[in-house]
């Protein structure tokens, strides 16, 4: 189709032309063509050489500035980055070492107090063992001195009931026997 | 009102009469027009390129659009070695394309509805790329027309084939132009007088097909430009790159 309408206005052109400019089509009128071409090659090649010479030097100088400028920024941009990964890898690198200072220095703080926790535990344990030596061997006197008394005074109390009732007064030794070897019997059949 | 479409096409002279040897050399309607598409070209670069920036204003911006569009054109088509036919191709996109708008215009001429200037255009690149083809390959570039893995039996058929295509290029690049432009600009014509014969009552139809034709005759005035140029661009690859 396409080439079949490109035949037909080659036809027209080259082989019809005159009958068809009378027919209609001023463009196949050659009264003007050299005059076209003429002006069509002074004006094209004067604006050929403005763009030539001025406008496309002119823009390519500027595109290719432009293009250097971004290019010096980028590589700007990556140096800033790069030193900004070095500034963070060297703080990651304190910070690093500042906890594991900081775990130390827990640990041994952790240390001390559980050394200091320990010793004054045992200083405690010491004054509480001493303490209780003590308050048991104040029990045992105090004990032992309880059971003298309560000796004597069931002695006493026996001497006085025996007198009282038969009226002779007993040998004290002899009833401070009896009652010891009571009190003992007492004391043995308790722990039996 | 002129009444036949093809009226808008006549080229009439302006101006005194200009003769060599009896050929008349006169300053033409058509030539005016071409003055006028050339100082808007000149104007439109001037302004972008008065005082350039890095941070580009909005006239400087668009003529680095069109610097980039065809350098881009150009760099994806021919490769980085076409770089000195820059200029040229970005003279003929805007050559073309202020043509085909400024025609566009009403009472303007669209000097690109002559097959003249389109097939002048046309026969200075097939000239000028074949200068290159020979300039750049030597007697190698008549290699073009011999395909590489072509059966012997084919081979003259080919060659025949190839001589044909070569020689119909500023041919089929001029009358692509010229009858786009034509077609479009009597399309126009013809709706535009149907909106004055119909009136006020019945000529909103055509008036509509009008704007729209009008819209469509805006692309097409682009891309006719733009497919001139890209057709240039793969003569000029051909001459300067041979794959065969």
């Amino acid at each position: 189709m396409k080439s079949k309408s490109v035949a037909i206005i080659i036809y027209l052109l080259f082989f019809n032309k005159i009958a068809f400019a009378k027919e209609g089509m001023p463009q196949l009128n050659p009264e003007f063509w050299l005059s076209q071409i003429l002006w069509l090659t002074i004006i094209f090649l004067i604006l050929y050489f403005l763009i030539q010479k001025f406008f496309s030097p002119k823009l390519f100088a500027l595109i290719d500035s432009r293009t250097n400028f971004i290019k010096s920024l980028l590589e700007e941009a990556e140096l800033c980055k790069n030193q900004i990964q070095k500034l963070e890898n060297e703080h990651n690198l304190i910070i690093t070492e500042a906890k594991n200072e900081a775990k130390k220095i827990s640990i041994k703080l952790k240390n001390d107090f559980n050394d200091k926790i320990s010793l004054k535990r045992k200083e405690f344990e010491n004054i509480l063992n001493s303490e209780t030596l003590k308050a048991e061997q104040e029990i045992n006197n105090f004990k032992k001195q309880t059971l003298e008394n309560i000796q004597n005074i069931a002695g006493d109390f026996s001497k006085e009931l025996i007198e009282k009732i038969t009226g002779v007064t007993p040998n004290s030794s002899n009833l401070n026997a009896v009652i010891l070897e009571i009190s003992n019997k007492e004391k043995k059949s308790q722990y039996v | 009102m002129a009444t036949n479409p093809m009226q808008q096409f006549e080229v009439h002279r302006i101006g005194p009469s200009l003769s060599f040897n009896g050929v008349d050399l006169s300053f033409t309607n058509s030539s005016f027009f071409m003055l006028i598409s050339s100082i808007l070209i000149i104007i439109f670069f001037v302004a972008g390129t008065r005082r350039v920036n890095i941070v580009p204003s909005k006239i400087q911006l668009l003529n680095e659009l069109v610097f980039n569009f065809i350098s881009k054109m150009i760099n994806e088509t021919v490769g980085p070695n076409a770089r000195p036919y820059f200029p040229f191709i970005l003279t003929i996109f805007l050559f073309i394309l202020t043509l085909n708008m400024v025609g566009l215009l009403p009472y303007a001429f669209t000097v690109t509805s002559q097959i003249i200037i389109t097939f002048f255009l046309a026969i200075v690149i097939f000239i000028g790329v074949t200068i290159v083809g020979f300039a750049k390959n030597g007697i190698g570039f008549l290699k073009i027309f011999a395909p590489s893995g072509v059966p012997i039996f084919l081979f003259p058929i080919i060659v025949a084939i190839e001589i044909i295509s070569f020689l119909s290029r500023p041919i089929s690049l001029s009358v692509r132009l010229f009858a786009n432009m034509l077609a479009g600009h009597t399309m126009l014509k013809v709706f535009g007088g149907f909106v004055v014969s119909l009136g006020i009552v019945g000529g909103w139809l055509p008036l509509s097909f009008s704007v729209a034709l009008t819209a469509l005759e805006i692309l097409v005035a682009f891309l006719q430009a733009y497919v001139f140029a890209v057709l240039s661009c793969i003569y000029l690859n051909d001459a300067l790159n041979m794959h065969h």
